[in-house]
């Protein structure tokens, strides 16, 4: 029955995204909600939370206050907290609730910023979307407001690359050593300079959807070129069909690597083969492949060979990592 | 009721619940199983915990869309979805729970027609709606204490007679068998009930026949007087406490309710004075840390504890027992100042003290993890020997929990 989960855990959603992209450039976030949102993202969706300090709360959001509409409350708490925190910036992320009442989030931020003369932003993430939406948007909004004027050209921004794409911080750090000529990160091991310098580089590399959008603005307003993809070696080995299952670009280049086909758990469209998140749709795609790569989760609708490959997104870092994605010669010794 | 205190600020959420949450909590009713109906984020935490501590298997969801919210149309989409999983399952439960989230509160549904025609189709299971909707907290009972109460009151409404049962409300795990109350019960022929330690449906009924029900943590006061509205079964709200006075106290009045005799209290407490103070002689100087969510009552574990010996640095509470000025509390100003790394040469009884600590040795209890009394103190000076012994800090105990 579509929408219905009756084995899989749903995935990471938007404001978890949105929170990761924003997670160390300084900013004040907070999630409109009562703080069961909240807690869902700084339990499974950052894992970076016990490591490194960030500045995401919850706004607390009761039924009243909803009901009432009484958006000063919101706007109060943040203009309080950044008295104390001095943040670089002020992002209100929406959740389910702010989405049925209507909650407008671009004038709350725009009167936020008006109030405190600090940069302010608003995402109308409503708990349903993905996550690579809600951090494409918040990458988006970011950038476009931040980036200066050009005066270098020189280095590779690596966009899109966010906890939730892999099995935690080592594995997402091990992506970033693919690029030694890197000149920043966005968003992982980046400061917000790192942000308002975007616009210095030479080339940018997208390495999930998360950051395309902004690949493509940097390429229109600065002159930018952007490629796509890991540089994983290619293996040709003998194996029987093979599907990858996992985030856009990173399935895509994984199964490109190794021979098969991806699909793409967050996007309506992109460049793997498939793109859906309904489970029986992901059940009838996985019963015509022999091999099959995807977060442990999906092992139970596996009947051919299964490699467990755990990504944030799906597991919430629950599940330790059993061959890198990057080991594509070790990937294709399990292949059957 | 206990109070959300923010200040005016924004709430720090911290990621640690000790693996309870409402749906593990509500699953403890037995043969049961859930369906949450929501938008497809607010059931993320509640699978993947379930996947985490293995009862996914008794977990659906059905994921909301914004066309379904806008026209409606998910009332029909649950009644379709609940049926599609009880026709898909080899053995069906006994009783079906639908699981909502915020946003119902918003919309005002009317869950009796779901649930009347649920159980229509399906006269063996019992079906019935709870509610995980934090944003409701101020509007009336707390959600953990709303929880329990809503957990009992699908009970059917038939009284039956009383028997030698007395049944535990309002915590999540079963009491052991080591437990004083549990051995003062059973020594005295009563059966010591507890639905979280069973596996059949028909002791979830039984709740109806307990002659006592002993709520001892304050989450079961309102389905404890519900229950006694409806079955006429008296109820002592004695909340867990660690100190003597409150100990003897509620055991005291067990026994007076049940017309037993009084246990050898003074022996209990001889005994765990002199494991306590072993305890803090074998730590030495290490001090202690202690926090709301590793027990509701942390001032009085620290008075115990300082009493028999413990140095206790500092008591990391909630806004519950606000009522002594030398606190931080569990809000911004904490989480600013917290610790990242580990660092601290201190035990922390509860892993938000030891995160924000930065705590060397960390012991994992939630919300007393069952342990009440004397027979609690001991099992935490075990805990505090073994931490000593063997330093775990927050981030290997949440390592070792990966799988």
């Amino acid at each position: 029955m579509k929408d219905l989960y009756l084995k899989l855990p749903p995935f990471a959603p938007d404001y978890g995204g949105a929170c990761e992209v924003m997670y160390e450039l300084g900013g004040l976030v907070l999630i409109h909600d009562a703080s069961g949102c909240t807690v869902n993202y700084v339990s499974f969706d950052e894992p970076r939370w016990h490591h490194s300090p960030g500045l995401v709360y919850s706004s607390g959001l009761t039924e009243i206050d909803a009901v009432m509409g009484n958006d000063d409350a919101l706007i109060d708490k943040a203009l309080k907290a950044a008295a104390i925190l001095h943040p670089a910036f002020i992002a209100y992320v929406g959740s389910s609730v702010p989405m049925i009442v209507g909650t407008d989030f671009t004038g709350i931020a725009r009167e936020t910023e008006m109030r405190s003369g600090i940069p302010s932003f608003g995402f109308d993430a409503n708990g349903i979307g993905s996550y690579v939406k809600g951090a494409s948007d918040a990458l988006l909004a970011l950038t476009q407001r931040f980036c200066g004027k050009k005066t270098e050209s020189r280095g590779t921004l690596v966009l899109g690359l966010l906890p939730l794409d892999d099995a935690g911080l080592d594995a997402s750090r091990r992506i970033l050593s693919l690029f030694p000529d890197r000149r920043a990160s966005l968003c992982l091991d980046c400061t917000i300079e790192d942000l308002k310098d975007a616009q210095n580089a030479e080339k940018t590399v997208v390495v999930s959807s998360a950051g395309l959008k902004t690949a493509k603005m940097l390429e229109e307003k600065y002159g930018i070129p952007y490629e796509t993809g890991l540089p994983l070696e290619k293996i040709d080995s003998d194996h029987g069909s093979l599907l990858v299952i996992g985030e856009d670009i990173r399935s895509y280049c994984l199964a490109e690597a190794l021979g098969g086909d991806a699909l793409d758990l967050f996007l309506p469209e992109g460049i793997s083969r498939y793109h859906t998140a309904d489970e029986d749709e992901i059940a009838a795609v996985i019963s015509n492949y022999d091999n099959v790569i995807a977060d442990p989760c999906f092992r139970e609708m596996v009947s051919g060979n299964f490699i467990p490959m755990p990504t944030v997104s799906v597991s919430g870092g629950i599940f330790k990592e059993t061959v890198p994605a990057t080991d594509t010669k070790a990937i294709a010794a399990l292949l059957r | 009721m206990i109070a959300d205190q923010t200040n005016g600020l924004p709430r720090y959420c911290h990621p640690y619940h000790g693996g309870w949450d409402v749906a593990r909590i509500a699953l403890d009713i037995p043969e049961s199983r859930i369906l949450f109906v929501c938008p497809v984020s607010c059931a993320r935490i509640i699978c993947l915990n379930a996947v985490k501590y293995g009862y996914k298997n008794r977990i659906n969801v059905l994921a909301l869309t914004e066309d379904d919210i806008v026209s409606g149309n998910y009332e029909e989409k649950t009644i379709e979805a609940a049926c599609y999983v009880l026709d898909h399952l080899k053995k069906r439960p006994k009783a079906l729970i639908l699981y909502v989230s915020c946003i119902d509160a918003m919309l005002g549904n009317d869950h009796s027609f779901q649930t009347e025609e649920i159980m229509a189709h399906y006269p063996d299971v019992n079906c019935f709606v709870l509610k995980m909707c934090p944003i409701t907290r101020y509007s009336g009972d707390l959600p953990l204490v709303a929880l329990q109460h809503d957990m009992y009151a699908p009970l059917p409404a038939e009284k039956v007679p009383h028997t030698r049962t007395a049944a535990f409300i309002g915590s999540n795990i079963a009491y052991e068998e080591s437990n004083e109350l549990v051995r003062l019960l059973e020594d005295n022929g009563f059966r010591a009930l507890h639905i979280q330690a069973s596996d059949s449906y028909a002791d979830y009924l039984a709740v109806r026949e307990s002659s006592l029900n002993l709520c001892l943590m304050p989450f079961g006061k309102s389905a404890a007087a519900m229950l006694k509205e409806r079955y006429d079964t008296p109820f002592l709200p004695y909340f867990a406490k660690y100190d003597y006075a409150s100990i003897r106290d509620t055991l005291a009045k067990v026994c007076a309710a049940l017309a037993i005799p009084l246990p050898d209290i003074d022996a209990m407490e001889q005994e765990t004075t002199r494991i306590l103070r072993e305890t803090a002689a074998y730590i030495s100087d290490t001090e202690l840390v202690i926090d709301g969510i590793a027990t509701l009552f942390p001032d009085a574990l620290r008075t115990t504890l300082q009493e028999c010996g413990f140095r206790v640095r500092r008591v990391y509470s909630d806004s519950v027992e606000r009522r002594e000025p030398d606190r931080d509390s569990g809000d911004v100003t904490v989480a600013k100042t917290r610790s990242f790394g580990e660092t601290e040469p201190v035990i922390a009884i509860g892993m938000v003290s030891a995160s924000f600590e930065g705590a060397v040795n960390a012991i994992d209890i939630f919300y007393d993890n069952g342990w009440w009394g004397h027979d609690g103190l001991r099992r935490l000076a075990r805990a505090i020997r073994n931490a000593y012994d063997v330093p775990k800090s927050g981030a290997a105990l949440r390592e070792e929990k990966r799988r």
